[in-house]
C-alpha cells in the first residue's frame, strides 16, 4: 500500500513537472514567433514600390551625371490633388511630361545609385529597378569614357535584368526619354519592349543588352556595339530633306530606306522616338556611329540576322527597285589566319531570299533570269559589307564583329592569346568575302504580265 | 528528501524513452510464434461513465454482480435476476412475457424477454410464441432430457438458437437483438436470434462519387456490410473475423482478409490492437481509426476510411486488412501509404489515358491546396521581379485601394471560406452547397467592391478551394486546409526559403512515419521495387502483375505475365 | 549502435551526389575557371579520374571490412587511441564543412533575396532545419533524398538547357587555358571537389552489402563529375573568360539569363527553392553524421539530447567569418583545397594499416 501511494505521488509529480515544462515550451515558441513576425524585414508590398521602366545617363551639368528616370503610375493614384499627378522635381532638373500612366523624374547626381537616393527622398515610394526595360545613354558620356564608372555598378547590382535594352542616345537621354509615349499599347513599358525587338523583322539595329554589351566591353576578342537611338527631328511631312543620309557617300543617286541614322528617317506622327542604325566602342569609349545599313550587315556578318526586306536597284530598268526579303540559310562560316603579323580573314556568307514586289515587271521569276537578280543581289551585298569592313578597320579600329573569337582559335595557351593583342591587330585585317545567295520562293505569282497583255 | 531528490534527478538526468521500433511487416514465410499479446485487463480509473448503466454500478459494490449467476432452475430466481439485471420496470423497452407450456403432459411456466425495437415482432410471434404456445397445446410433446433440449428438438422451428447456462452470455446476445427463453426446471437457457432493428438500406455512397463503378455504399450494420465486400470477393479464403470492440458497449468489429495473401503478421497486429484497447464504448469507426493508428499527430491519416464495397474489396485482394465496425457506414482499411490517399475508386475502372489525366489533375489541386496562396505572398512581397511587367501593373492598380497588406488579406478571405465552407454543412441539404458556393462569391465580391480585398485574391482563394476538393480523401483534404495556413506564414516570414523549409520539414516528418509497418511513403522511400508503376502514373491493367511489394503478401503475382490471352490469335494457339 | 536500417544504391547514391554537388550552386565554376583558365573542364575531367581511381582504391582496401565505417576500422587498427583520434579529425572536417555550407549559403539568399534581413534571422531557417533532420534520424533523411535529389537535378538541366541558345561555345578556345602545369600540377590539389566523398565511408554501416558501396561511389562519382562539366562549359560559353571570374554565383547569374519571350524571364526565383533544398539536405545529413561520430567516437549512448547543444555551437562558430569574401576564401582556398588529404590520403593509409594487421593476424591464427 506504501509503495503505491509513493508511486501515486511520483507519477503526478511527473504530470505537473511536463505540464510546467510543456507551458514553458510554448511560452519560447510564442516569443519566437512575436520576435520573427515583429519584423517581416523584407516584406514590402506591391503598391510600396515604384517601378522604373526607363532609366537615361547623361552627362551632369553640376555634377557626374544627370540621371532620368520613367516611373509607372498606377491608375488609381493622384486623383486628389490639384494639378500635376505626381511630377516631382529634384534639386536639379525639370521634370515634364507625363502621362497617365507614367511619370518622368530627373536628377543630378554622383552616381547612379546616389542618385536614386535622391530620387527616393522626395518620391512617395521606393525606386526598384527590376522592372527596367531600357537604360539609355547620352552620346557625349559614352564618347568621354565616363561609362566605365556606371558600368559595374550596373552589372554588380541584383536589381537590373540582364535583359534590359541598352541604347545610346544621339543627343540627351532626358529628351529621349521624355519623348516616349503610348500610341499603338496602354503602358511604355510594352511599347519600349516591342519597339527594341523591331529588329528582328527590320535588322535597322541590333540586340544590345545590358548583359552583352558589358561581356563584349570585357572581351578580349571583341569590341562592342549598342543600338542607335534618337528623337526624330521633322514635326510635319513638310520638312523632310535628305541632308543628312549616308546615300551619297555610298554613290547612290536616291536613298535607301537604310541609309539614315536614328533622328533623321523621314516620317512624322506617331512616336517621336526612333531606333536605327549603331554606336560601335572600342573599349568602353564610343568611336563611332554607323547607320541602318550597316547594322543590318552587321547582323549577317555575325549570324545573329533574322529576315528582313531589301531594296535592290533593278539591274535592267533604272529607277525601278526590285524587293526582295533576305533571310539567312545558314550561319556564316569564318576562318581566321596569320599570316605573319596580319590577320587574314575568310568570310563565307550564306543568303537566301523570296521575292516581294518586281516593280518593273521584267520576269525574272523565269529560272533563266534568276541568275540575274541573284548576280545583282551578290554584287550590291559584297560591296556593302565590304565597305561596312573596311570602316570598322579603317575608321573606326575595333572589331564588332567578334573576329577574335575565331582568331583564338589558333592559340593553345591563354597567355599566348593575350601576348598576340588581337585588339590592336584589327586594324591590318585583310578580308576575303564571299556571299552566297539563292532566290528561293516567288512569293503569289510565278510571272509577271505586264498591262495591256504584253 | 528522497522526492526532492528524485525531481532532481528527473530534472537533470536524460531517460532516453525505450523506443520500440514499432510494428515491422517482415517478409513472408514466417511461420513463427505470433505476436498477439495478452489481453491487458489493467483497470483504468476512467470507469466511470455517465451513460445510462443497464447494470446498475451501485448494486455492484453492494451484491454479487447478478450477471455473474449461473442460470437457476428455479425460473422465479431468473425473472428475479433479469429484472434487476435489466432494472424492469425502468425500461420502458424491455419486455417479459410470460406464458405456460405443455411439455410431457405438465404444465411448465415458461418466460420470453427481449428488446422492442431490436427484435423482428413478427419473427417473435409466429415462430417462437405461437409454436411454444399453440403447438404445444395441440400436441402432447413426449420426451426424455432437460426441458430445453426438448423444446429445441421439437417445439422451436427458429433457424438459429445457442444454449447458455450463464446470464453474462445471455445479457450480451439479449442486447444484440436476440431472445432468451427461461423455462422452468432447466438450469439452461435457449438464446434465439431475431434480430429485426430499422436501419438505412443500401443506397449510393455519399461521400465517394464516380461516374463508372457500382454505386452500391456501406450500410450502418456489419453483417450487411460483410456482406456487400463477400458479394464481390467470392474467394473461399476470405475470412470475416469477429472482434468485440469496447468493455461496456461490445460494438461487433469484424477484419477481413484473404488468408493465403495477407500477411500473417499484418493480421495478427491488427487483432492485437483492436483487442487491446480498454476503453468503455466506442461508437463509430472514427474513434477506432484514433485509437489504433500509430501516430496521432502526423498531418495525414495513416488509416482509409471508405464508404465504397469494391474499394474495400480491390484494397483487401492487394493484401490488407479491411476493418468493419458496427454503427458506421465508413469501413477502415490498413496499411495505407500516402498514394493510395490521392488515389479515387474509379482509377482502375477508367481506361489508361483518362486515368492518368485526372491522377495529374487531382496532385496538381491538392499542391494548389497546400501552396498557391503561400506562393502568391512570397512572389508578391518578396519576389516581386519574377511577376511579368504587365501583370505586376495590373496588380498594382488592383491594390493601390486596399488598406491590408497581402498577409492579412490572404489571411482573412482564407478564414471566412473556410466559415462558409463549415457553416455549409449544417444548412438543410437541398440549399446547403449552393448556398455555400454563392455565398462565397458575393462575400468576394462584396469585398472587392468595398476595396476590402483586390480581385485577384479571390481568384487565389477560389483555386485554393476548389483544390482542396479534388482530393479524395476526406481526412488528408482536412490536412491539408490546416497545413496551408502554416505555410502561409511562413511564406510570409522569409520568401521562398521559408516555404522551402516548410516543405523539407513536412516531408521529413511523413518519411518517417509508417502505417501498420508500411513507410507512408512507400513505394518511393525506400524504393522497394522497381516497379512504380502505381505511384505517379498507372500503367495499363495488363501490365499491373505484381501486388504491392511493401505489403509483403504471400502472393506477389496477380496477374500472368500475358494477361489477356485472346492477343495470342496464332492457328497454332487456341484460346482456352 | 546496432542498426537495422539498410539503404539500397539509390539512397546512397542520391546522398553523395548531393553532397558534393551543392557547391556548383555557391562559387565552384568561378573557381576551377581560376585554376584552369579555359580549359576548366580539363582540369575537372582530370580531377573526376583521379577521384574515381582514388574510390576504386580505398574500396579494395575496404572489401575486407564488409560494413565497418572509418571510426571501426580505426579502433580496430589502434584501439581507442586511434578510435579518439579519427573520431576527432572527422568531427573538424564535418564541422567546417557545415560551416561552410551554412555560412554561405545563408549569405548568398541575403544578397539575393532577403537583402535587409539580418544574418541570424536566415541562418535559423538552415539551422532549425538541420536541427528537425537530425531528430528525424538518418533514414527519414536518407527517404527525403530520393525523393527531392532527382527534382534538384532535373531543373538543373532545366537551367542548362534553358540558356543554351544564349551561349557562345567558341569561348571554349584556347583550348588549354592557362597550361598545362596550371591543370595538372596545381590541379591535381583540387581532387578536393570531391572531398565529400568522407559521408560515403561513414556511411557504410548502413549499407546494405559491398557492392551497393561500389555502385554509390562510383554512380555519384560520375554523375558529379557530368554535372560539374556541364556547368563550367556553359558557363565559360556564356561569360567569356576572364570577366566570369568577377561573378560570385556563378549558376544563378546563368539563371538569370533565362529569356523565352515576355513571359518567360526572371525566374532564377523558382531555383532559389531548389537550391535551398540542396542545402537543407546536406546540412541535415552531414549534422546528423556529426552527432553520430560523436557519439561513437566517445561512447555516448543517446545522441538526441546532443541535437540542441550542435545546433547552438554550429549556429554560434558560423558567426565567426566576418563577410562574404572571408567564408569564400575558407572555401575555395581551404576546405576544397586542402581536404582531399583527409578523404583519400587518410583514408587509403588508414585502410591499408588495418588489411596489414588484419593479414598478419590472419596469418597468425592460420599458423597456429
Amino acid at each position: 500500500m506504501q509503495q503505491q501511494i509513493s508511486s501515486r505521488q511520483g507519477g503526478a509529480e511527473i504530470h505537473l513537472m511536463r505540464r510546467l515544462i510543456r507551458r514553458l515550451l510554448y511560452l519560447l515558441i510564442l516569443t519566437c514567433f512575436i520576435v520573427l513576425f515583429s519584423g517581416c524585414y523584407d516584406a514590402s508590398e506591391i503598391e510600396d514600390n515604384g517601378y522604373a521602366i526607363a532609366v537615361g545617363l547623361d552627362k551632369g551639368t553640376t555634377n557626374s551625371v544627370r540621371v532620368t528616370l520613367m516611373l509607372a503610375v498606377p491608375e488609381g493614384a493622384g486623383k486628389s490633388g490639384g494639378s500635376g499627378s505626381g511630377s516631382d522635381a529634384g534639386p536639379e532638373g525639370a521634370g515634364s511630361g507625363s502621362s497617365s500612366t507614367s511619370t518622368i523624374v530627373t536628377v543630378e547626381g554622383p552616381s547612379l545609385y546616389g542618385s536614386m537616393n535622391m530620387i527616393n527622398a522626395s518620391i512617395s515610394k521606393q525606386v526598384s529597378f527590376s522592372h527596367a526595360v531600357l537604360l539609355a545613354v547620352s552620346e557625349d558620356l559614352a564618347r568621354s569614357g565616363d561609362l566605365e564608372k556606371f558600368i559595374h555598378g550596373i552589372e554588380r547590382g541584383r536589381e537590373f535584368r540582364p535583359q534590359t535594352n541598352f541604347a545610346i542616345v544621339r543627343g540627351t537621354a532626358e529628351q529621349y526619354i521624355n519623348s516616349i509615349k503610348t500610341v499603338l499599347s496602354n503602358s511604355e513599358y510594352k511599347h519600349l519592349d516591342l519597339a527594341f525587338n523591331t529588329f528582328r523583322y527590320t535588322s535597322f539595329s541590333v540586340d544590345s543588352t545590358i548583359f552583352s554589351f558589358y561581356n563584349q566591353v570585357e572581351s578580349t576578342s571583341e569590341e562592342a556595339v549598342a543600338t542607335l537611338a534618337s528623337i526624330n527631328k521633322y514635326n510635319k511631312s513638310e520638312e523632310f530633306n535628305n541632308d543628312s543620309s549616308t546615300y551619297k557617300s555610298k554613290s547612290r543617286t536616291m536613298p535607301l530606306e537604310r541609309d539614315f541614322y536614328a533622328g533623321d528617317l523621314p516620317r512624322s506622327g506617331g512616336t517621336k522616338d526612333e531606333i536605327a542604325g549603331l554606336a560601335a566602342f572600342s573599349g568602353e569609349r564610343m568611336v563611332g556611329i554607323l547607320d541602318a545599313e550597316d547594322a543590318a550587315y552587321y547582323l549577317i556578318t555575325t549570324g545573329k540576322y533574322n529576315h528582313s526586306y531589301w531594296n535592290i536597284p533593278d539591274p535592267l530598268k533604272k529607277g525601278y527597285y526590285v524587293v526582295i526579303n533576305i533571310k539567312q540559310n545558314r550561319t556564316p562560316r569564318i576562318d581566321v589566319k596569320f599570316t605573319g603579323d596580319k590577320p587574314y580573314i575568310n568570310l563565307n556568307l550564306y543568303l537566301e531570299g523570296d521575292f516581294v514586289s518586281i516593280q518593273s515587271g521584267i520576269n525574272y521569276e523565269n529560272p533563266n533570269n534568276i541568275g540575274i537578280i541573284e548576280n545583282t543581289v551578290k554584287t550590291f551585298l559584297s560591296n556593302g559589307i565590304s565597305n561596312y569592313l573596311n570602316t570598322t578597320t579603317k575608321v573606326l579600329c575595333a572589331d564588332i564583329n567578334g573576329f577574335g573569337n575565331y582568331a583564338k582559335r589558333n592559340f593553345l595557351f591563354w597567355q599566348d592569346w593575350i601576348n598576340s593583342n588581337w585588339l590592336n591587330k584589327y586594324k591590318d585585317s585583310v578580308f576575303k568575302l564571299e556571299v552566297s545567295f539563292k532566290v528561293r520562293r516567288t512569293g503569289m505569282m510565278v510571272m509577271t504580265i505586264m498591262e495591256n497583255g504584253k | 528528501m528522497s522526492d526532492f531528490g528524485s525531481l532532481l534527478k528527473k530534472i537533470f538526468i536524460y531517460e532516453e524513452k525505450v523506443k520500440d521500433e514499432g510494428f515491422i511487416l517482415k517478409d513472408k514465410a514466417s511461420s513463427a510464434s505470433s505476436d498477439i499479446d495478452t489481453i491487458d485487463e489493467g483497470s483504468d480509473d476512467n470507469n466511470e461513465s455517465g451513460k445510462n448503466s443497464k447494470s446498475s454500478s451501485s448494486m455492484q459494490r453492494d451484491e454479487p454482480d447478478p450477471q455473474k449467476k449461473p442460470v437457476s432452475i428455479d425460473i422465479e430466481n431468473n425473472l428475479i435476476n433479469i429484472k434487476k439485471i435489466f432494472s424492469y420496470p425502468d425500461n420502458s423497452d424491455f419486455v417479459i412475457r410470460k406464458f405456460v407450456i405443455n411439455l410431457n403432459s405438465k404444465n411448465t411456466k415458461t418466460f420470453v424477454v427481449f428488446f422492442d425495437g431490436l427484435v423482428d415482432r413478427d419473427v417473435v410471434d409466429r415462430d417462437i410464441l405461437q409454436p411454444m404456445m399453440v403447438m404445444s397445446q395441440l400436441k402432447d410433446v413426449q420426451c426424455k432430457g432437460s426441458p430445453v433440449n426438448c423444446i429445441l428438438r421439437h417445439l422451436l422451428p427458429q433457424n438459429q438458437t445457442k444454449l447458455y447456462d450463464n446470464f453474462e452470455e445471455t445479457v450480451d446476445d439479449i442486447l444484440t437483438g436476440s431472445c432468451a427463453i427461461f423455462v422452468n426446471g432447466s438450469s439452461q437457457v435457449i438464446i434465439s436470434d431475431v434480430k429485426g432493428w430499422e436501419h438505412r438500406n443500401v443506397e449510393r455512397p455519399n461521400t465517394e462519387m464516380v461516374i463508372r463503378g457500382p454505386q452500391e455504399g456501406f450500410t450502418e450494420i456489419v453483417r450487411i456490410n460483410t456482406a456487400l465486400i463477400r458479394k464481390i470477393v467470392r474467394d473461399d479464403k476470405l475470412i470475416a473475423e469477429n472482434i468485440p470492440v469496447g468493455k461496456r458497449s461490445k460494438t461487433p468489429c469484424t477484419i477481413m482478409y484473404i488468408k493465403d495473401i495477407a500477411n500473417k503478421r499484418l493480421v495478427d497486429e491488427v487483432r492485437r490492437r483492436l483487442k487491446s484497447l480498454n476503453v468503455d464504448y466506442v461508437i463509430d469507426s472514427g474513434e477506432i481509426e484514433q485509437l489504433i493508428e500509430d501516430n496521432t499527430f502526423l498531418p495525414a491519416p495513416q488509416v482509409l476510411a471508405t464508404e465504397r464495397p469494391d474499394r474495400v474489396a480491390s484494397l483487401i485482394v492487394e493484401g490488407r486488412v479491411a476493418i468493419v465496425v458496427n454503427g458506421s457506414p465508413f469501413v477502415l482499411v490498413v496499411p495505407v501509404t500516402l498514394f493510395e490517399l490521392l488515389r479515387s475508386a474509379e482509377d482502375t475502372y477508367i481506361r489508361f489515358p483518362y486515368s492518368n489525366f485526372v491522377r495529374f489533375i487531382r496532385l496538381f489541386g491538392t499542391v494548389l491546396a497546400l501552396i498557391l496562396p503561400a506562393l502568391y505572398i512570397a512572389i508578391t512581397t518578396f519576389h516581386q521581379e519574377m511577376i511579368p511587367t504587365d501583370l505586376l501593373l495590373a496588380i498594382e492598380n488592383s491594390r493601390e485601394k486596399v488598406p491590408f497588406p497581402s498577409v492579412i488579406e490572404i489571411l482573412i478571405m482564407e478564414l471566412s471560406f473556410e466559415l462558409i465552407r463549415e457553416a455549409g454543412v449544417r444548412i438543410p441539404t437541398p440549399i446547403g452547397p449552393t448556398l455555400g458556393i454563392i455565398g462565397a462569391l458575393i462575400l468576394g465580391q462584396a469585398a472587392v467592391s468595398a476595396s476590402i480585398v483586390s480581385p485577384i485574391l479571390i481568384i487565389i482563394v477560389a483555386l485554393t478551394g476548389i483544390g482542396s476538393f479534388a482530393i479524395p480523401s476526406f481526412s488528408l483534404s482536412f490536412a491539408v486546409r490546416i497545413l496551408r495556413f502554416i505555410y502561409i506564414l511562413l511564406a510570409a516570414l522569409a520568401g521562398f526559403l521559408g516555404i522551402t523549409a516548410g516543405l523539407f520539414i513536412l516531408l521529413l516528418w511523413l518519411a518517417s512515419s509508417k502505417s501498420f509497418g508500411v513507410r507512408f511513403l512507400a513505394p518511393i522511400a525506400p524504393l522497394t521495387s522497381d516497379d512504380l508503376t502505381q505511384v505517379l502514373s498507372r500503367a495499363p491493367i495488363w501490365k499491373q502483375e505484381m501486388r504491392p511489394d511493401f505489403l509483403n503478401t504471400f502472393k506477389r503475382k496477380q496477374q500472368a505475365y500475358i494477361s489477356r490471352s485472346w492477343i495470342n490469335r496464332g492457328k497454332n494457339k487456341r484460346v482456352r | 549502435m546496432k542498426t537495422i536500417i539498410k539503404f539500397g544504391k539509390w539512397e546512397m547514391s542520391a546522398i553523395l551526389i548531393n553532397a558534393m554537388s551543392t557547391k556548383v550552386f555557391l562559387n565552384f565554376p568561378r573557381t576551377a575557371l581560376e585554376v584552369g583558365g579555359t580549359a576548366g573542364w580539363i582540369l575537372i575531367l582530370y580531377v573526376t579520374l583521379l577521384s574515381i581511381i582514388g574510390f576504386l582504391i580505398i574500396y579494395m582496401l575496404y572489401k575486407r571490412f564488409n560494413g565497418k565505417d572509418l571510426i571501426d576500422i580505426s579502433e580496430y587498427l589502434a584501439g581507442s587511441v586511434g578510435r579518439i583520434i579519427s573520431g576527432l579529425i572527422i568531427i573538424t572536417v564535418l564541422t567546417l564543412m557545415i560551416i561552410v555550407i551554412l555560412r554561405e549559403f545563408s549569405e548568398d539568399m541575403k544578397t539575393i533575396t532577403l537583402i535587409s534581413s539580418p544574418l541570424s534571422f536566415v541562418m535559423i531557417f538552415f539551422a532549425a532545419a538541420m536541427a528537425v533532420g537530425a531528430y528525424f534520424g538518418i533514414e527519414a533523411i536518407a527517404r527525403c533524398h530520393v525523393i527531392i535529389v532527382p527534382i534538384i537535378v532535373a531543373a538543373y538541366f532545366l537551367i542548362i538547357v534553358g540558356v543554351l541558345p544564349q551561349s557562345d561555345f567558341s569561348q571554349i578556345f584556347p583550348l588549354l587555358g592557362s597550361g598545362t602545369d596550371k591543370i595538372f600540377l596545381q590541379g591535381t590539389v583540387r581532387m578536393s571537389f570531391f572531398a565529400e566523398l568522407l559521408i560515403l565511408f561513414l556511411l557504410t554501416s548502413f549499407a546494405k552489402d559491398n557492392k551497393t558501396v561500389k555502385k554509390a561511389g562510383i554512380i555519384s562519382l560520375t554523375a558529379t563529375g557530368l554535372f560539374f562539366l556541364m556547368v563550367v562549359i556553359v558557363y565559360i560559353s556564356l561569360f567569356p573568360y576572364p570577366s566570369d571570374l568577377e561573378n560570385f554565383l556563378p549558376l544563378y547569374q546563368i539563371a538569370r539569363l533565362i529569356d523565352y519571350g515576355r513571359f518567360l524571364q526572371r525566374v532564377e526565383s523558382i531555383f532559389v527553392l531548389i537550391w535551398s533544398s540542396a542545402a537543407f539536405l546536406f546540412l541535415s545529413v552531414s549534422f546528423y553524421l556529426l552527432i553520430h561520430i560523436f557519439t561513437k567516437t566517445f561512447r555516448i549512448k543517446h545522441y538526441k539530447p546532443l541535437i540542441l547543444p550542435f545546433t547552438a555551437i554550429i549556429y554560434a562558430l558560423s558567426f565567426i567569418p566576418d563577410g562574404l569574401p572571408e567564408i569564400v576564401q575558407i572555401d575555395a582556398y581551404f576546405v576544397h583545397k586542402y581536404f582531399f588529404i583527409v578523404t583519400f590520403i587518410f583514408t587509403i593509409l588508414l585502410y591499408a594499416a588495418a588489411n596489414i594487421k588484419s593479414a598478419g593476424r590472419r596469418r597468425d591464427t592460420s599458423d597456429a
